[in-house]
């Protein structure tokens, strides 16, 4: 319904790329008009005035950077949104969609769905631009998801382009920022971290949501390691980080010590560790929570899973699906006596969310980010 | 694999099976009260939809299984059943005095048009920053279907407003 009758802008020199989109468009009860060059879209743009534009970043003539700022800086189409659609793995693309700040990005590939999806978003959320608009105002802030553009990306991006400015991390509600001055990493604070100790967790999180600010930073430089080291380094953790958790169960599932763990002897350290599991508490937590290495951390966690020493809070679920409920209700499939075990569970009464006030309601913690929802939106449709 | 969650509940008076199967291909019956429905959305994606029909008080239930993941919840009851309301506002009352999260209440008129043009609540009407009312018929599938797509929305509103 906020599409119908809206007139759309397609701007790319692949006009077959771009049928699927077109079609659904058009399906949407849009009008759209397609050309294959800025120049083109420009001309358009100013004499017909679309509703959106949704554009590649490399074509002829005029470049898809070069048309979004001529848009920003004519006052009759500086209030047009416009969508980019940009080659993610390329990081000179990157870096001009963050200092462009387009009203939405979509990496490539894609699907028709997605960006049909993101522009109903933008067309609901769109507001009448500033009077004064012009090119410095496409600096003030760039977010998305980091499933689309990873926190190793965005520093990429600030290092190749020798920007200063802040990023601003989330995660299932836990907050990080990474200070930059002029592409070199200064400082970064994750809960009770700071520095390379923050920064140990924060280049680990790969899905949340970012939020870019090219205004300059006063912090002191905590970070002394170089921004060209941290950044090899962090693809290497990365790594070992996924073979670290791969057989773990999900990092945000509360865990507890096991039944089994009372019988069995540990040492010293482990003994510790498994006391901090006393009450429930998730993975993603203890790291957020201490201060030492995450991936030692994690490491020293997964051998006590693996020792059978921890287990998923409510029940001795296999660890084969991550969500304790839903490793039952999966199993099921097989074997009926689960689900109904779910059901008993479920049935049996249990701790009521407390009523002595707002605070102390349960936070949500989306688990899913903005990208995800949106294309579950638009299959949902 | 990544999984959203969302929980629909429904008075006793009314079929949670129904508006799980609106979406979902596959629905395992946990119950006589709880259902599981799974929606692939993209090869790593899936939506995971629990439906509860709840027979008695919201807090005879563990509750604390199902919401700590969820997305949002779809609290539905029938329009014209005073007893329907109430129970629902039972549920209302439950859920947001312990949990933060979105809800869209519904409301199926049955074989009866809803007594207002659907252009006047297409999008929800809004009762919170977190809160929706629609209408719905539970016998028209694409009426169900808009539950969820309303839902979304408020779900991506939210996720948009973390960092207003």
């Amino acid at each position: 319904m906020v599409l119908e009758r809206k007139k759309i802008l397609l701007v790319d020199p692949d006009a077959e790329a771009m049928q699927p989109l077109k079609t659904l468009l058009l399906q949407r009860g849009c009008r759209v008009g397609q050309v294959d060059s800025g120049e083109r879209a420009l001309h358009l743009c100013t004499r017909e005035l679309p509703d959106a534009v949704i554009t590649g970043l490399r074509l002829p003539k005029m470049s898809g950077e070069e048309l979004l700022r001529q848009l920003r800086s004519d006052a009759r189409t500086a209030g047009i949104p416009v969508i980019i659609i940009a080659e993610q793995r390329l990081l000179d693309d990157r870096v001009r969609v963050i200092e462009l700040c387009p009203d939405d990005f979509v990496p490539k590939p894609y699907v028709a769905q997605e960006v049909v999806a993101r522009l109903e978003v933008v067309l609901n959320d769109r507001r009448p631009a500033p009077p004064s608009a012009g090119p410095d105002d496409l600096e003030e802030g760039f977010s998305g998801s980091l499933a689309d553009m990873s926190p190793v990306d965005l520093i990429e991006i600030f290092h190749a382009a020798g920007k200063s400015g802040t990023l601003q991390l989330r995660k299932n509600g836990h907050r990080g920022s990474i200070y930059l001055h002029e592409g070199e990493v200064v400082d970064a604070v994750c809960g009770q971290r700071q520095g390379e100790e923050a920064l140990a967790v924060l280049l680990l999180w790969n899905e949340g949501t970012f939020l870019v600010d090219f205004a300059p930073t006063e912090v002191p430089r905590r970070v002394t390691t170089s921004t060209k080291e941290l950044l090899a380094t962090a693809l290497a953790r990365a790594e070992e980080w996924s073979d670290a958790i791969a057989t773990l169960p999900s990092l945000g599932a509360p865990l507890r010590r096991s039944e089994h763990s009372a019988s069995v002897e540990v040492g010293e350290e482990e003994g510790a560790l498994l006391a901090q599991f006393a009450s429930p508490r998730s993975i993603e937590q203890m790291v957020y929570e201490s201060t030492g290495d995450p991936l030692a951390l994690v490491r020293q966690l997964r051998t006590l899973w693996d020792k059978g020493l921890l287990q998923l809070c409510g029940d001795d679920i296999p660890s084969t699906e991550r969500h304790p409920l839903f490793s039952l209700m999966g199993h099921s499939v097989a074997s009926r006596s689960p689900l109904a075990a779910v059901a008993e569970l479920f049935a049996s009464g249990g701790p009521m969310p407390s009523t002595t006030g707002s605070s102390a309601r349960q936070a949500w913690n989306p688990a899913l980010t903005r990208a995800e929802l949106l294309v579950t939106r638009a299959r949902t449709a | 694999m990544r999984f959203g969650e969302i929980t629909v509940v429904t008075p006793q008076d009314l079929d949670a099976e129904k508006l799980v199967r609106a979406i979902c291909p596959e629905v395992h019956q946990a119950s006589s009260t709880l259902y599981f429905g799974r929606r692939p959305i993209t090869d790593n994606l899936t939506l995971h939809i629990y439906g509860v029909q709840v027979p008695s008080a919201p807090e005879a239930h563990r509750w604390d299984l199902l919401l700590p993941r969820a997305l949002g919840v779809v609290v539905a009851y029938r329009w014209h059943e005073r007893s329907s309301l109430e129970q629902a506002q039972r549920l209302l009352d439950f859920f947001c005095s312990g949990w933060h999260l979105p809800i869209l209440v519904a409301a199926d008129t049955g074989e009866v048009a809803p007594p207002v043009p659907d252009s006047f609540y297409a999008e929800g009407i809004r009762l919170s920053a977190t809160t929706r009312f629609v209408f719905f018929q539970l016998q028209d599938p694409p009426s169900v279907r808009r539950l969820y797509t309303t839902l979304l929305d408020v779900l991506v509103d939210r996720v948009s407003d973390l960092y207003s």
